[in-house]
């Protein structure tokens, strides 16, 4: 009888940690489910499928990037800014020649992903803090330079077809998968965020490893950057604002742990991206006031993390 | 511990999903807590032979627009909007409206997607319009822009030439700016500071522009620019920055802001330095403690009492494209002016019966003064005339009945 | 107590010396003593929202929810200035400002999920609370007979009163010796038998005073207090933050509770006086951005710096001992 008991308790913490361990997967499906009941099956429908691709595609190339940033226990909160000051120089690169604009954008994504790296990397500052100082200084200097906002030639829509978004989205989906799960950085990475000093004794080159999501994240804002501008055809002031938000938001709504290490996982960044998109869609779809939206992931927020983050394996919880 | 995690999560559930039941039928905007007494009104007045008669097929107007607003004026313009539509036997659906010109074109994209006959919607950049046109014209949807102008030659050019542009209405933002200087040149001001929304919006930089060129016809100096204040303190500090370095400062001017109770914080902070009445304010575009400061005297000239008309406005040019009584043959560009308010009556009269909680116009009138469908005589002169005619006095006699 | 000077001047050369640099380039603006007492003025609030994330920033602790949580204090002290008086906006502010500290704290013990994604959660959900509790206009009013907080002498009264209690709960109570340990290293504060968990609520409830205080004073500075929304309450934790991070780079000869002060002012300084100097608007941004990361750079290799000069001294004194051998 206890035996038997043992078993059924087995089982139902195995059940348990099964719907935990796949709670993002899960509730995607539910809120699927739930908003399409909610929008009378518009919500999958073939048109509106494209445009939860739109609210997805952005975001789901930074998630992609910052995965390795969560992963090194750090944070950036300057990707809104890269994604404007990359917009604004593309932009008025674009005035000279349109072919420009691509190239300035990543150019300056990198630049400005450099900086943050050096300082986070070589002269060991807090990622919160030097990254918001960044914010600070690249949100000045493009509104200087932009002074109102900045036109680009309407031929640079020609980046904005589905098809060159989708190939962009699975190449920059499939490049960061193979580097998190089966390159050596992808490895190191979570080696210095479960705890740098150990992986620095078993031979990692901390510092490289420590700049070197900096350096891929600012590539991936100065191609959304390049995005945004061939998506709207300008750059103003606004470009690119409250986008570190709506990374962050999406790599918590996969689960993503934000203490780093073993425990990140590169599907939280797609899955979190996809979940979001969905959750925006269906709640506008369901003519759903801005207020609601707000309390609404607010709360989602809030229980997804409760549910999936795995006090067990953190030593300290801050 | 675990198990009130447990029931902690649920409860958090269940506060996620009542809200969403609860929100869910509101169908998502100010403009749909438009009051029934519109759809009354319609019924009661349209005669029965006009009911008999044919009227404007179904239609819906998309128009992404503020939905977690409290504000007046946000909510005006929802409501009037919606007065039009519904007038004209339309349906209006709203999506919360995205402040970055890439997250507005995905507005667009999702109005599209969801079926829409026609937008209509204030660009946060005129360089995005070509954009718009684009997508609009691929997939045969009418579209308006209102509340800014394009200033832009070529972009002009382009969007005028557009088969699905209807059109739309703007206020003369830079003229409104060169005219508020002026008129505080008039009652004495020497030094102004300005404060404005955040660069790089079209009616920002014009209102900028006008502002200095008013300026200098005046000759009044402006000391300095703040751009974007969204927080009480951050206003506060930035006015007693400007009263502690310019000792000389006579006069402050909102250009435009964003941040909650403006007027209130800055005649606050006037008050504690004991400068109200002295150092002169103006504002461009409405806010409802205006009628108090105007009756202390600490406040001396509003720009702004159209806003909710020039939406209005828009969108009416917008209808009658889309219901097959276009009111020119190409796209029609009306221009509002900025009517100036300066007393504390016309301050009570523009709170109650322009941003109050019915529409300016009711159905009959929007169908016998507004819609071509109804009154052949509408056209774009007519409607440049009817916007010359347009009053606080008028739409006050039209709702004081 | 020989040091006592040294530190004093040590504590002033920033404040004094930013404000030098201000005087040299417009000493018409900055000769007056009425810049000098508005800058000390409007140092206050943001001092006042800097203690009430103190504690949590010192250990570590991020907490996005100040702004949000002043806005809710603030509009309900508003509502009850307006039935109850005085003394029912400063019962209800403050009542709100301890509830909904005692909520996220709570929260924060209960569900022992990173603060960051707790307060970011929180944030969205309170900020439209704020919006639903303001009412029609979005925003509250204050009869300017109820905002007597923020004129002189209250206002410094207000201060010191905060500073007092602020110092208490941080240099002279078993709270923080706790505080302190878990801010350190929480491992070994939990070791050590110190329960994390209280602790962590208690960064959270004691800050809760001086929320009801900041948004008192808010209320009664600006005359209004309105909802934010989309997480721009955020922005409002940031310029608070770069105050204690220059108290905590200044700690080694300044108490932390001045630290804060003295950075706050220094901040406003340098805002005033762009602002005096006639620079655009946009270049306070980049000022700011570059003072912090000045600042960081300063604080993250102090140590490095002060071991690389020691180890230069020791190396001279043996050379020169070498020498005289």
């Amino acid at each position: 009888m206890n035996e038997k008991a043992a078993r059924v308790n087995v089982k139902r913490e195995e059940t348990k940690e099964f719907l935990i361990r796949n709670f993002v997967y899960i509730g995607l499906v539910l809120v699927l489910i739930l908003f399409e009941i909610m929008t009378k099956g518009r919500l999958l429908q073939k048109r509106n499928l494209m445009n939860i691709f739109n609210n997805f595609f952005l975001i789901g190339l930074s998630a992609s990037a910052f995965t390795f940033i969560i992963a090194i226990s750090e944070l950036d909160l300057s990707t809104g800014a890269i994604v404007g000051i990359s917009a604004a120089l593309g932009a008025l690169a674009g005035k000279t020649s349109v072919a420009l604009v691509v190239p300035v954008c990543i150019l300056t994504g990198l630049v400005a992903g450099s900086l943050n790296g050096f300082m986070i990397a070589k002269m060991k500052m807090a990622s919160f803090i030097a990254t918001l100082a960044t914010s600070y200084v690249l949100k000045g200097l493009t509104t200087y330079l932009l002074d109102g906002s900045v036109g680009v030639d309407i031929s640079i829509r020609v980046f904005d077809q589905n098809w060159i978004k989708i190939t962009t989205l699975i190449a920059a989906v499939i490049i960061f998968y193979f580097l998190f799960e089966h390159c050596v950085i992808g490895k190191q990475s979570r080696a210095v965020g479960a705890s740098a000093e150990a992986a620095r004794q078993s031979g990692v080159h901390v510092e490289f490893i420590r700049f070197m999501p900096y350096l891929m994240i600012g590539l991936m804002c100065g191609i959304v950057g390049a995005f945004s501008l061939a998506r709207s055809c300008t750059a103003t002031t606004s470009t690119g604002s409250g986008f570190e938000f709506d990374i962050l938001l999406a790599v918590l709504f996969g689960g993503m742990p934000l203490t780093g290490g073993w425990s990140v996982k590169y599907r939280s960044a797609i899955l979190g991206s996809v979940t979001m998109a969905v959750l925006k869609s269906g709640m506008s779809l369901c003519g759903i006031t801005g207020t609601a939206q707000q309390i609404v992931r607010g709360a989602l927020l809030i229980i997804i993390v409760a549910i999936t983050f795995d006090r067990k394996v953190v030593a300290a919880i801050k | 511990m675990k198990k009130f995690r447990k029931i902690l999560s649920i409860v958090l559930c269940v506060f996620m999903v009542a809200g969403l039941a609860a929100c869910g039928g509101e169908s998502a905007a100010p403009a749909s807590q438009a009051p029934a007494q519109t759809d009354t009104t319609s019924q009661q007045a349209v005669p029965a032979d006009t009911q008999k008669a044919e009227t404007p097929d179904h239609f819906v107007l998309g128009m992404p627009w503020i939905t977690n607003s409290t504000d007046p004026t946000t909510n005006s313009i929802g409501l009037n909007i919606k007065a039009a539509v519904e007038a004209a036997g339309g349906e209006v659906v709203i999506t919360d409206m995205e402040m970055t010109p890439d997250g507005q074109i995905n507005n667009i994209s999702e109005l599209i997607s969801r079926g829409v006959d026609a937008i209509v919607f204030m660009p946060l950049a005129e360089t995005m319009l070509p954009t718009v046109d684009a997508m609009c014209s691929e997939a045969g949807v009418y579209w308006g822009s209102m509340l800014r102008r394009i200033t832009d030659d070529s972009i002009r050019e382009q969007i005028m030439k557009s088969e699905y542009y209807a059109g739309g209405c703007y206020e003369d933002d830079e003229l409104c700016g060169e005219n508020i200087m002026k008129k505080m040149g008039e009652i004495g001001v020497t030094n102004v500071a300005c404060i404005n929304i955040t660069k790089g919006d079209t009616s920002s930089d014009l209102r900028d522009a006008g502002a200095a060129k008013g300026a200098a016809e005046a000759g009044i100096n402006i000391v300095g620019t703040t751009y974007g204040i969204l927080d009480p303190t951050d206003m506060t500090k930035t006015i007693e920055s400007y009263l502690a370095a310019y000792p000389e400062l006579d006069g402050i001017v909102v250009l435009g802001t964003y941040c909650g109770g403006a007027l209130a914080i800055i005649e606050k902070a006037l008050e504690d330095n004991g400068k109200a009445g002295q150092v002169k304010v103006g504002r461009i575009d409405f806010e409802p403690t205006m009628e108090e400061y105007f009756e202390n005297g600490t406040f001396n000239i509003c720009y702004g009492v159209q806003m909710p008309y020039d939406p209005f406005m828009s969108t009416i040019i917008l209808i009658n494209k889309v219901i097959g009584t276009p009111v020119s043959d190409g796209p029609a560009i009306v221009v509002t002016p900025y009517i100036p308010l300066t007393t504390a009556q016309e301050a009570k009269d523009v709170t109650q019966y322009i941003y109050g909680d019915t529409p300016m116009y009711n159905s009959e009138e929007i169908r016998a003064e507004f819609l071509g469908f109804y009154n052949p005589a509408v056209n774009k002169t007519y409607l440049e005339d009817m916007v010359a005619k347009y009053s606080v006095e008028d739409i006050v006699a039209r709702r004081s009945k | 107590m020989s040091k006592l000077p040294v530190r004093i001047l040590k504590t002033l050369i920033l404040p004094v010396g930013v404000y030098l640099v201000f005087l040299v380039i417009s000493f018409k603006r900055f000769s007056n003593f009425d810049m000098l007492y508005t800058i000390i003025v409007q140092s206050i609030v943001p001092t006042i929202y800097a203690y009430a994330i103190g504690y949590n920033i010192m250990s570590g602790v991020f907490d996005f929810t100040i702004g949000s949580r002043i806005i809710i204090s603030g509009v309900v002290g508003g509502i009850a200035a307006a039935r109850f008086g005085f003394v029912g906006m400063f019962i209800a502010a403050m009542a709100s400002a301890y509830l909904l500290a005692a909520l996220t704290g709570g929260l924060y013990r209960l569900l022992r999920i990173p603060a960051l994604v707790l307060t970011i959660g929180l944030t969205m959900i309170y900020e439209m609370l704020g919006k639903i509790i303001a009412g029609s206009f979005g925003f509250i009013r204050l009869d300017s007979k109820y905002g007597f907080l923020s004129k002189s002498p209250y206002i410094f009264i207000v201060l010191i009163v905060c500073a007092v209690v602020f110092y208490i709960f941080l240099d002279r109570t078993k709270f923080s010796f706790h505080f302190r340990a878990v801010a350190s290293n929480e491992v070994v504060a939990k070791n050590a038998g110190i329960n994390v968990d209280a602790v962590k609520f208690k960064t959270f409830f004691y800050g809760g005073f001086f929320a009801g205080v900041g948004a008192l004073l808010t209320l009664s500075q600006s005359g209004a207090i309105g909802f934010q929304s989309n997480l721009a309450s955020v922005s409002s934790v940031f310029k608070p933050m770069m105050g204690i991070l220059l108290a905590m780079v200044m700690q080694s000869f300044c108490n932390q509770t001045i630290g804060i002060f003295i950075g706050q002012f220094t901040l406003n300084t340098i805002f005033f006086g762009l602002i005096a100097v006639g620079m655009p608007d946009t270049f306070q941004n980049v000022v700011v951005g570059l003072f912090l990361l000045v600042l960081m750079f300063i604080s993250e290799n102090s140590n490095k710096i002060r071991a690389r000069r020691n180890l230069m001294k020791a190396a001279k004194s043996h050379a020169e001992q070498i020498v005289d051998g």
